[in-house]
């Protein structure tokens, strides 16, 4: 805090004091920091994980689609011309030149007749040659589509036939670029990897996720590498030329795809009971850690399994990339994971790198049900895919890690790290946009479910999961879907929670204010107020923990459910003796930043006194901005902050902080 | 609930807990001590007439404060320069000490408070005012109950380091001095709800709170 606002700080406590009332104008909440993760941390490396999906994201779902209807979901789309039914994918990669070669056999049918031309998105690419099945050349057309990406029109010499498949066979190169920070992440190099994430065509007419197929893809390699990618694999076969060629077949309509080279030492752990097999594609020395990385995709899956519904399919590969690559993705029935991760160890306790090893894979592993399994249908929707994996992510460490830092840091890095103008709702269609989208959809989305599971209880937030993937299974979804679903489940009208938490934006922002009142019998009443602003009314179950002065503690839950235009509302709970202190949402359950509207009554006892002083003894040095070395700060998401104790707002609690809550001794919460 | 067996808590995950949860306190605190008559300073300067307080024997203090454990000692007399009783109160046998707290009270009809002064408690033995610093609040609110606090920080805080609490041998707290306005034994001391000490786990510290009285037995005024 600068040294004006703490002076003004203090000038209005003294002026209060002087006058002898409580100040009726509470402290405001200090502004979004909008600063990086603090290097180093285990969040920094999450979120640049969770930046580098994103990347992938966008890769496989090219951002270069008709405005309108990236815009947009596809609810009132007519049905499409003519789709894609599978593709036969033979690739080889010259590391040297960054060459892709493919050759790819395109089955097409159309849906409506007078189809002649057939435009494909994929790759920029250059030496098209495009054969019918009868081996003659069809006139083909390519062109830049800006970003990496490229379009492929076909001219047919006669319109297909309604109904009847068609395979043409294109073969062409493409120069990968793997450097690019904004737009296509379409690979990923080093002196170990070479790995390629788009290497199919799609339908121009659609986004990709719109044109999925089975698929078989074809690698070929040196005689000292293996090729590792999605579905079941099979070979290798060996070529004339020595070189090897690795078969993946995919029996499974998808939209992703990609594969990766390396010297890999595959570990296949067969499957048993419901746990499907899990192959572990790692190079040494991290391949021979390689049984730990299956034992841990296990257990994830069994978890989700019991949670949400069997793991659907054939097999999980999880696949090591090059460190550089930074993240991870998750096609269909497997995990891309960027190198460093294919070597920690439930030992590996320093920096967190256990923990956000296995926040990284669980969250990957999710997207097998949440993403996969049921596809969010178009941009909007986003959330049924990242912020549902993140969440089963967070149920996971919660659970088998028992602890809740995971959850809590998404927390606080939504309601600290993302300035007003950032913000959007979770089911905007311009989130992608969005400079805050990984903490909007990742963070605050996983916060949103994990609400919405205190709402309904644990059984039935994981009965109406498993419902919908059960009624949704190889489809697509909307949120409105989800919500019916849950709905269904549980009896109960979620529409004010959808309305609140996925269409409408922002987080709780609410002022608390108590009051300690004796009654005749012995017992005390403790009467709460929350004041929010009219523009920012949220509905939600309040959890107070009260500290009694016989050491016990009782917990209350309030429901705070404003009217349209209430922005006070009160609550009053009986407790059996005299308190000394409220907590509210302890645990911090909620996405929620509050202040006291008593100046200085931090631990909400109607009295500043020396208690507060005490109790924030407590949590000095707490905060979620930190000073590095280097002078520079940064976000850092410390569970120990508590933003009621930060007097003299800076998202920090230090000395300023005790200064300023010093000169409001005595000052009492005004009588509600 | 969740069909996944728990793992046992690690290090870091009850550091975790530790930091969101506010550990429920264990309390214990006698304040019903009555007379041990012992730390007390009395009738230091006695014999001294002012006039102020008529012509009789001056206002006493008699602390009722046990010597040893953990404890909020209290001491004072006459203080004849100022014409008031002089009170102090020292925190003191505090293994680990981060911060305490409680309401003194006494009869404002009696006694008026006509200073009130703190000192930095607790620092711990070393003042090692390189690393630490403590803050303390009095302030009398309304006439009768006195609001005091202190706490110890640390200088250069960070959330990898957390608080620390001080080794107390005897440190003074609080300064306060008293014109006693009527004749009479005046009790001070802390009401029991109110106080509390505590260490840097955020755990109750069984402490004695002293108490005291000021007595003035009419002398002149009759
Ligand atoms: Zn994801």
């Amino acid at each position: 805090m600068n040294t004006h606002l703490k002076l003004l700080a203090l000038a209005a406590a003294t002026a209060v004091l002087a006058a002898g009332a409580a100040l009726a104008v509470p402290v405001q909440p200090a502004a979004s920091v909008d600063l990086p993760p603090l290097p180093g941390t285990a969040f920094a490396r999450k979120v640049q994980a969770q930046q580098r999906e994103a990347h992938e994201q966008l890769s496989r779902l090219p951002q270069y689609t008709p405005a309108a209807w990236a815009a947009q979901d596809f609810a009132g789309m007519p049905a499409q011309k003519w789709t894609i039914v599978h593709q036969d994918i033979t690739a080889e990669v010259v590391a040297a030149t960054k060459t892709l070669s493919t050759t790819v056999k395109v089955t097409v049918r159309a849906n409506k007749s007078g189809i002649q031309k057939l435009d494909f998105v994929s790759l920029e690419i250059s030496d098209a040659t495009v054969l019918d099945a009868d081996g003659n050349e069809l006139t083909a057309t390519t062109e830049a589509a800006g970003q990496g990406y490229g379009m492929l029109s076909i001219t047919l010499p006669a319109p297909l036939t309604v109904d009847q498949d068609q395979t043409f066979e294109v073969t062409s190169k493409a120069v990968l670029d793997c450097n690019g920070d904004e737009g296509l992440m379409s690979c990923s190099f080093d002196s170990s990897f070479k790995s390629v994430v788009l290497v199919r065509y799609y339908l121009w007419s659609a986004v990709s996720s719109y044109s999925p197929f089975t698929s078989d893809l074809h690698v070929i390699t040196a005689a000292d590498e293996v090729a590792a990618a999605p579905g079941v694999p099979s070979g290798p076969v060996k070529l004339e030329s020595g070189k090897l060629i690795w078969s993946f077949a995919q029996e499974e309509i998808t939209d992703n795809a990609g594969f990766s080279i390396a010297e890999y030492e595959p570990l296949v752990v067969d499957a048993k009971g419901d746990l499907p097999t899990v192959r572990v594609y790692a190079i040494q020395p991290s391949a021979d850690n390689a049984q730990t990385m299956a034992d841990l995709g296990q257990q994830i899956i069994a978890a989700y399994g019991g949670w949400f519904v069997k793991f659907p399919w054939q097999g999980l590969n999880m696949i090591q990339l090059a460190n550089n690559f930074g993240g991870g993705y998750a096609p269909l029935g497997a995990a891309f994971l960027y190198g460093e991760v294919f070597g920690m160890e439930p030992s590996d306790q320093d920096y967190g790198q256990w923990q956000s090893t296995v926040e990284l894979i669980a969250h990957e592993i999710a997207h097998q049900w949440w993403g996969n399994l049921v596809a969010p249908l178009g941009a909007g929707n986003v959330c049924l895919s990242e912020s549902l994996s993140e969440f089963a992510s967070c149920l996971y460490t919660e659970t088998a890690l028992d602890n809740r830092s995971q959850i809590l840091g998404d927390n606080l890095s939504y309601i600290f790290t993302v300035p007003d103008a950032s913000d959007r709702p979770m089911t905007s269609s311009t989130v992608y946009y969005s400079a805050a989208y990984i903490q909007i959809i990742y963070h605050k989305g996983a916060v949103v479910f994990d609400m919405l599971r205190r709402e309904l209880g644990d059984e039935v937030m994981l009965k109406s999961l498993s419902a919908y993937a059960q009624k949704y299974h190889r489809d697509y979804a909307k949120v409105e879907q989800l919500r019916a679903v849950l709905e269904e489940t549980s009896g109960q009208d979620l529409g004010w929670f959808f309305k609140q938490w996925f269409s409408g934006k922002g987080a709780i922002r609410a002022h608390l204010a108590a009051r300690f009142l004796p009654q005749d019998d012995g017992t005390w009443t403790v009467r709460f107020q929350v004041t929010q602003k009219a523009e920012n009314l949220k509905r939600f179950q309040l959890v107070l923990a009260i500290d009694l002065a016989d050491g016990k503690t009782e917990e209350r839950v309030v429901e705070i459910a404003p009217s349209a235009t209430e922005t006070v509302v009160l609550a009053e709970v009986q407790v059996p003796s005299q308190p000394v202190r409220v907590r509210a949402d302890p645990q911090r359950l909620l996405l929620r930043a509050f202040t006291v509207t008593t100046p200085g009554d931090v631990n909400l006892s109607g009295l500043v006194d020396g208690r507060d002083l005490v109790d924030m003894a407590i949590r000095h040095g707490r905060g979620v901005v930190f000073t590095a070395k280097n002078g520079n700060d940064y976000f850092m998401p410390d569970t120990g902050f508590n933003e009621i104790y930060d007097v003299a707002p800076d998202n920090r609690i230090d000395i300023d902080d005790v200064d300023t809550l010093i000169p409001w001794a005595g000052v009492e919460a005004e009588p509600f | 609930m969740l069909p996944i067996p728990r793992r046992s808590r690690s290090a870091l995950s009850r550091l975790a807990a530790a930091t969101i949860v506010v550990t429920p306190l264990l309390w214990s605190c006698s304040n019903n001590q009555t007379d041990t008559g012992s730390g007390t300073e009395t009738d230091a300067t006695a014999g001294a007439d002012d006039g102020s307080i008529s012509n009789g024997a001056l206002p006493a203090f008699q602390a009722s404060t046990p010597a040893t454990g953990a404890r909020v000692d209290l001491e004072g007399g006459w203080d004849d320069a100022s014409k008031h009783v002089r009170v102090r109160l020292y925190v003191a046998g505090f293994a680990n000490l981060l911060g305490l707290a409680g309401h003194l009270r006494f009869d404002p009809s009696a006694l008026k408070l006509t200073a009130l002064t703190g000192a930095p408690v607790p620092l711990g033995p070393s003042k090692d005012t390189l690393t630490w610093e403590a803050r303390t609040m009095a302030k009398e609110s309304p006439a009768g109950r006195v609001l005091l606090g202190g706490a110890r920080f640390r200088k250069k805080p960070n959330p990898y380091v957390g608080p620390e609490g001080a080794v107390v041998d005897r440190e003074l707290w609080v300064t306060l001095e008293f014109e006693v306005l009527q004749p009479g034994t005046h009790t001070i001391a802390f009401d029991p709800a109110s106080t509390t000490a505590r260490n840097d786990g955020n755990e109750e510290v069984s402490a004695t709170w002293g108490s005291g009285q000021i007595v003035w037995k009419q002398g002149g005024v009759k």
